[in-house]
């Protein structure tokens, strides 16, 4: 089998590469496909063939690189990596072909684990558990010693079955340091050699691989972002109203072992205070559910108050009407849902307490700040009115103040409310 | 024509022989516009209808006072007027002085026969048809989501064994299992050929005597549903009745009692 393959790689030196593609098609039966291909001498192309230096003799692919680089850069995990990553032994076989038993090859990128000091195997040839464990090890030895300046490392196998060697390129992806592994068990080139061979290789590598860790970081990095603007919602709201709770709870208690607590009076205040501030919880949980909901539908606001809109007409004879006049506004995502969400609440409140029969949402913008106002003609505002377990308005302050805006409600002086939020760095 | 060239400046002063006294008279806009948009000429009621007085006004562009959403709906037109040398009706928003909004309904031409510009135009300011309208469709809407969102099937029906019907709720798929439109003036299925074979003769019978009587009724019986599964509905109505007292049909409401 052996000889067969070198034999074969001689004679595919001489021909053009499309012979190579075409034998690959046909199952690897390379000496077949050439011999059939080739027009000249047969005893002429022998005797050239023999006289060529035998031992670690390689040849370069004309392989499209860029090609490789695009798909590494488009997987969107590491599920879909793998498969690609698996694919490169054909790549490395095309480039060592006269090397017999070059076909084991790892590639080890360390990625968020360096810091832990472990690699990472992302390809695997089908090596025995046993030496994947040596090369790992020694790599991490090795990763550690070599630059990306340097050409390769060689590594010694412990276990002795290293007639032939293996060597660690190293790899600059995205600033998560890499290496290629390459592990030959028989004849292979220097070093220098199988650095030169797979420039183009590692280039590819890096690139595909640098993009795809950037995408990665950036997912996280949004994640990490959600999850940071979720939990400074719920400080916000949630766990003050939670830590108000336990505290007048703890109050409650303490009334309910005392003698304070024969006519009842003090309890009753507590119990109706709890009451009212387990609501505002309850209120603010389906506010942060519906705002959740908010944030995966609308892009843009004027979509978002078109929604709202839309919506209230459903239930509602109000005429509403929106008065864009900043339809290229960009918001920032923590603005946007915000304006969204006071938007909303401003309709709903109209809807229900209002009795307007016309509605109008203006946007404007001018010298860097927006200016959205929500007027109805109604019967206007009266805070003398306010229910002790209505929060809307409050929890619209809060979103406001979220976002560095200022928020102001009012009666028109033709009648009706006003709230005119005023936010000065919109974008 | 020959009163176009009256737009001319020398023409306008206040003297009441002058065009410029007779279009200050008017109750629509009169606009001149010269190449870039500018404005060239206001006459009076562009001030009453924008705020801006007739100096500030010639300073600026007709688009500035054009609701950004509408400016493109200006600009297809001046690019059609180009093309075509017609006039053109559209309408848009003005921005006022103190912000509001008005809609006008606007006529633009050229006014030389081988130039686009200069434009003239007339203004007719429609807002109050235009929110006469907004109510009527918000009332329509209003009503049309009140009636499609009761838990009920509300209809009206020709008054026949089938009671073919013209109208019916969307309701009427809680009710039924069919979509309203499968139901309505449909040859093929009737709401008569659901009723229980064994109520539908006292169905008829029941409201024909309430409409005889020129009474409701209120009726309950089976019916058989679109996934063949029997319930019981509660139908109250009445009939229709023209002036002179013949029956044109009958309508009402019918519940699932949910048994």
């Amino acid at each position: 089998m052996v000889v067969r393959r070198r034999k074969a790689t001689g004679m595919a030196q001489d021909l053009p590469y499309q012979d190579d593609a075409e034998n690959r098609k046909s199952g690897g039966n390379r000496m077949t496909v050439s011999a059939k291909q080739y027009s000249g001498n047969p005893l002429q192309w022998l005797r050239s063939w023999l006289s060529q230096e035998r031992t670690g003799n390689v040849r370069q692919p004309v392989a499209d690189y860029a090609g490789l680089a695009l798909e590494l850069s488009a997987c969107r995990n590491e599920q879909e990596l793998m498969p690609l990553l698996a694919s490169l032994q054909q790549r490395l076989r095309q480039i060592f072909f006269d090397c017999s038993e070059a076909d084991s090859a790892l590639l080890l990128p360390l990625s968020s684990s360096e810091q832990d000091g472990n690699l990472q195997l992302l390809s695997n040839s089908g090596l025995s558990p046993a030496l994947q464990q040596t090369l790992l090890s020694q790599a991490q030895q090795a990763g550690r010693r070599i630059s990306a300046g340097q050409p390769a490392a060689t590594l010694r196998l412990a276990n002795g079955s290293a007639q032939g060697a293996a060597l660690l390129l190293p790899l600059n992806c995205a600033g998560h340091s890499g290496w290629l592994l390459l592990n030959f068990r028989g004849l292979h080139p220097t070093s220098e050699r199988v650095s030169q061979l797979t420039s183009a290789l590692r280039q590819a590598l890096t690139q595909g691989l640098g993009i795809y860790l950037r995408h990665r970081q950036a997912v996280q990095q949004a994640v990490r972002d959600e999850r940071a603007a979720q939990a400074a919602e719920l400080h916000d709201s949630l766990a003050q109203v939670l830590g108000y709770l336990r505290m007048r709870t703890a109050r409650l208690q303490s009334l309910c072992h005392s003698e304070l607590c024969v006519n009842g009076q003090p309890v009753q205040e507590y119990a109706d205070d709890l009451a009212t501030q387990t609501l505002l919880a309850y209120r603010q949980v389906r506010e942060l559910i519906s705002t959740s909901r908010l944030r995966l539908r609308e892009e843009t606001l004027d979509h978002a108050i078109a929604a709202a809109i839309a919506e209230m007409e459903q239930h509602s004879a109000i005429v509403f009407e929106l008065d864009n006049r900043c339809p290229q506004l960009q918001l920032s995502q923590p603005q946007l849902l915000q304006l969204s969400y006071i938007v909303r609440e401003s309709l709903t409140n109209i809807v229900r307490h209002s009795y307007a029969s016309h509605a109008r949402i203006r946007l404007s913008q001018r010298h860097n700040q927006l200016r959205l106002r929500i007027e109805d003609n109604g019967r206007g505002i009266h805070p003398d009115e306010a229910r002790a377990d209505s929060f809307g308005l409050k929890i619209m302050h809060e979103r406001a103040q979220r976002i560095g805006a200022r928020l102001a409600i009012a009666p028109r002086t033709q009648g009706g409310t006003c709230v005119e939020l005023t936010l000065a760095d919109s974008k | 024509m020959a009163l176009l060239n009256f737009f001319r400046p020398q023409a306008i002063n206040d003297s009441p022989q002058t065009l410029d006294y007779l279009l200050d008279s008017l109750e629509d806009v009169v606009l001149r516009i010269r190449d870039n948009d500018q404005l060239d000429y206001v006459n009076r009621c562009w001030t009453t209808l924008t705020g801006s007085s007739k100096e500030e006004s010639l300073k600026r562009s007709l688009p500035s006072f054009i609701h950004p959403e509408d400016i493109t709906v200006w600009q297809q037109a001046v690019n059609d007027i180009a093309e075509q040398r017609n006039s053109h009706l559209i309408w848009l928003r003005v921005m006022t002085a103190d912000e509001e909004l008005r809609w006008c309904e606007m006529r633009v031409q050229s006014m030389e026969q081988n130039n686009l510009y200069p434009l003239s135009a007339t203004l007719c300011d429609i807002t109050p048809q235009v929110r006469a309208d907004q109510v009527r469709n918000a009332s329509h809407r209003s009503l049309n989501g009140l009636v499609n969102g009761i838990p009920a099937m509300i209809y009206r029906a020709r008054n026949n064994l089938s009671w073919s019907m013209e109208y019916i709720s969307d309701g009427c798929e809680e009710v039924t299992g069919y979509k309203a439109g499968q139901l309505m003036n449909q040859p093929q299925l009737s709401y008569g050929s659901m009723i229980d074979p064994q109520d539908a003769g006292e169905v008829w019978r029941q409201v024909q005597q309430a409409i005889e009587n020129h009474a409701d009724f209120e009726i309950k019986y089976r019916i058989c549903d679109a996934n063949g599964k029997r319930k019981t509905v509660i139908d109250k109505g009445c009939g229709i009745y023209s002036a002179n007292g013949s029956v044109l049909g009958v309508q009402g409401v019918i519940f699932d009692t949910g048994l």
